[in-house]
């Protein structure tokens, strides 16, 4: 935050966030026995061996079949980059794949992390029955996202539950949508039911960095004649900013990498006319319907180039410590 | 000093029993499929998930294997996309025994050598191997004269209508034309009651039908060129995706179901073009539907149907080979046909087995049908893009001509196998 321009909010409060923050930085570098070096690396041997050979080996194995022919039956063929100028230029679901994931990402993670920390605003009040709601607004997030697509599948039916309530609400007026079966709202759907599945999630996190806000700083706050969303805006905000980033970063990695809501409501096929069809879904198709391994392999990586420039911009912009 | 380096021999004492338990654990459940209840051994069998009455049938052939052969049978269902978790565990050397195949899918495993020529079940006496079997139904399960997979059942499409719902139109009968099911599905249409004259899905597994009853094709006979492209196929689209285009038709999720079947049992689609497989989800689903099924309307170069069958296959590098004979042979032999095509109520691809009752319609239908038979890859590869113009053009979205000239590119694409 620039100190130079606090706005409204007095410097006494400015001043509160900057020691809060120089008392988190304080940790001094003990050096560690050579036994305990040993230990700590014995410990960490197993999940590291398979960190290695599940994690980093498969990549290495992606990156190599991704200049590949393979069609899993068969040994694989060296076919150079043919299969990076099969995703870019020949094939245009992949392109279609490629938009409507960034569509989905676009749309899902500002709405989903804003309601996330209005619900965590909200539950951090002294309200009655404060434990309910905390419990109702998490309850999506422990449920399996398969069960509740599943569901989703009935409640978006063109007779679903969800056009019965309209009907009914409006005297019979309106007539929703197809909501699963047109392709301009199939989408736009599975963006609703992620949104209302992952927020509970995230609201847990703001609220664990809204408890973490000193109450004086508040009152600080409050004294400088901070108006609610003043300070909310000026000194929450900025205090939970590793929060925000973990939020964010993870809104984004997991949405572009949406995959069973629209494999199991397009029943895989990526359906109606690829509007569901999203990066993740096009590997999984390629490699495990299509047999097109090398394909799958590119287009993992490429998904992996996206995923990684935007981890890096977003930690640019909001950056991973309360700086 | 001393208490850190005991420590460490903790740890390391610890590495060592986590890694002997893990070696150890391992040993132990490969070990634990022997089952000391039956002297011969056992065989993995594989299915795909299927309904309640299929699922019967497998139980009651399971249970008669094991108690006439002595072997167990380790008996597995394969739920979700079947081929991707069989090619994985085809790769991983630990693919079962036995298993079932899909017509439209076993060139991917013949081509790659992952199945066992079945060529040794000509010599066993008594089996009636081929000689039994209808051979138009088993041909697209050889590969270069020799057997991959032997035929189980197959199960033509035909024209199911709602009884109820036709006596209330005022219609006598089934349409056995064209143009009668178009009038017919216009007629049947009440938008009122949100009931839609026939359930059309975009699916080439339908509406490939229409095309071989128009006189086109897919592919040509050897399976190297896409035919699709034809005035044939444009009359054909023309008609089925016309059928929505005019409101006498809807696709299953626009009224309400999840596939053809399911409109057709929650009554909301007066008439569907399905196979048997919905025979036992009417009797324990839609139990309240009066129904009568016909062979499918004759189209403008008379009759046509698409037969889909499924095989028994042999894994190649199997374990088990003896055990896995034995299966197979009892499988296919005269009792086993029996039990499944009974208990499972589908036509056998055996003359020996007698035809249950109710089915005589789809033997019938078999004549003149087309069997779904497809080189590597290609179903999955075409199938969708195809399906997709068809949707396309049932919303006009596309012409009809402009959809078929999109499926000749698509499918001829499917056909060369990219990078």
């Amino acid at each position: 935050m620039a100190t130079g321009t606090p706005g409204n909010v007095q410097p006494a409060a400015v001043a509160a966030v900057g020691r809060i923050r120089g008392r988190r930085r304080g940790s001094t570098r003990v050096p560690y026995k050579r036994e305990e070096v040993l230990m700590g690396y014995l410990f960490v041997l197993i999940p590291m061996a398979i960190f290695i050979a599940f994690f980093i080996g498969a990549m290495v194995f992606d990156f190599w079949i991704s200049f590949n022919h393979w069609a899993i039956l068969d040994t694989p063929r060296w076919v150079g980059s043919a299969n990076y100028n099969y995703i870019f230029h020949t094939d245009p679901v992949f392109w279609t794949a490629i938009k409507n994931t960034i569509t989905y990402a676009v749309v899902v993670v500002p709405i989903q992390t804003v309601i996330a920390f209005m619900l965590a605003l909200i539950v951090n009040q002294n309200i009655r029955g404060k434990t309910f709601f905390r419990t109702t607004f998490y309850f999506p997030s422990v449920t399996s996202s398969v069960a509740i697509s599943l569901i989703f599948i009935f409640i978006f039916n063109n007779f679903g539950l969800l056009n019965t309530l309209l009907g009914d609400i409006s005297g019979g007026h309106v007539t929703g949508a197809n909501w699963i079966g047109d392709p301009a709202y199939a989408l736009k759907s599975i963006m609703g039911l992620n949104i209302w599945t992952t927020t509970g999630t995230l609201m847990v996190v703001f609220l664990a960095a809204l408890q973490d806000v000193p109450r004086e700083v508040l009152e600080a706050a409050a004294l400088d004649g901070a108006t609610g969303i003043q300070a909310i805006v000026r000194v929450v905000v900025p205090l939970i900013r590793p929060a925000l980033f973990f939020v964010v970063a993870n809104g984004v990695i997991g949405t572009l990498q949406v995959f069973d809501q629209a494999f199991i409501i397009s029943q895989g096929s990526g359906g109606p006319q690829y509007s569901t069809m999203t990066a993740v879904l096009y590997i999984y198709n390629n490699a495990f319907a299509n047999s097109y391994y090398g394909v799958a392999a590119a287009a993992s990586f490429v998904l992996f180039a996206f995923i990684f420039v935007a981890t890096i911009l977003i930690r640019r912009f909001i950056g991973e410590e309360a700086a | 000093m001393r208490r850190t380096i005991s420590a460490v021999h903790i740890a390391i004492a610890i590495v060592m029993v986590l890694s002997a338990s893990l070696i150890l654990g391992n040993r132990a459940l490969a070990a634990t499929p022997h089952h000391a209840a039956f002297a011969g051994g056992s065989v993995t069998f594989a299915t795909w998930d299927s309904n309640p009455t299929e699922k019967a049938a497998q139980q009651k052939l399971v249970a008669n294997f094991q108690s006439k052969y002595n072997i167990h049978v380790n008996f597995e269902v394969l739920s979700g996309d079947y081929n991707a978790q069989l090619k994985s565990r085809i790769t991983a050397g630990t693919a079962p025994d036995v298993m079932y195949i899909n017509s439209d899918h076993i060139r991917d495993y013949e081509t790659t050598g992952a199945l066992k020529n079945l060529s040794f079940l000509k010599n066993v006496k008594g089996l009636g191997f081929p000689s039994e079997f209808y051979s138009n139904l088993q041909a697209g399960y050889n590969y270069k004269g020799a057997p991959y997979a032997v035929v189980k059942d197959v199960s033509p499409l035909a024209l199911w209508y709602n009884k109820d719902l036709f006596a209330a139109a005022g219609i006598k009968g089934p349409p056995t034309t064209w143009a009668q099911l178009k009038t017919d599905a216009c007629k049947l249409t009440d938008k009122s009651k949100k009931i839609t004259g026939i359930a059309t899905a975009p699916d080439p597994a339908r509406w490939l039908a229409f095309v071989q009853e128009a006189g086109g094709s897919l592919l040509n006979k050897a399976q190297t060129k896409a035919t699709i492209q034809s005035s044939a196929a444009v009359n054909a689209l023309s008609f089925y995706a016309g059928l929505l285009r005019s409101g006498c038709a809807a696709r299953p999720d626009q009224v309400g179901g999840s596939w053809q079947g399911d409109a057709f049992g929650k009554g909301v689609a007066a008439m569907a073009i399905e196979g048997n497989w919905l025979t036992s989800a009417m009797q324990q689903t839609y139990p309240s539907i009066h129904y009568g099924v016909a062979v499918l309307p004759k189209g403008p170069k008379g009759y046509s149907n698409l037969a889909f069958t499924a095989g028994y296959a042999m894994f190649a590098r199997t374990k088990n080979l003896k055990n896995a004979q034995t299966l197979l042979e009892y499988l296919i032999s005269k009792p086993g046909e029996t039990v499944w095509t009974h208990v499972a109520l589908y036509v056998p691809p055996r003359k020996d087995v007698k035809l249950i009752t109710g089915t005589a319609i789809y033997q019938t239908s078999i004549k003149g049908s087309k069997d779904w038979f497809f080189p590597t890859g290609f179903a999955d590869r075409a199938l969708t893009p195809i399906g997709n113009d068809i949707q396309a053009a049932q919303d006009g979205k596309m012409s009809y001509t402009a959809a078929v000239a999109d499926m000749q590119q698509k499918a001829s694409a499917a056909l060369t196998s990219a990078p």
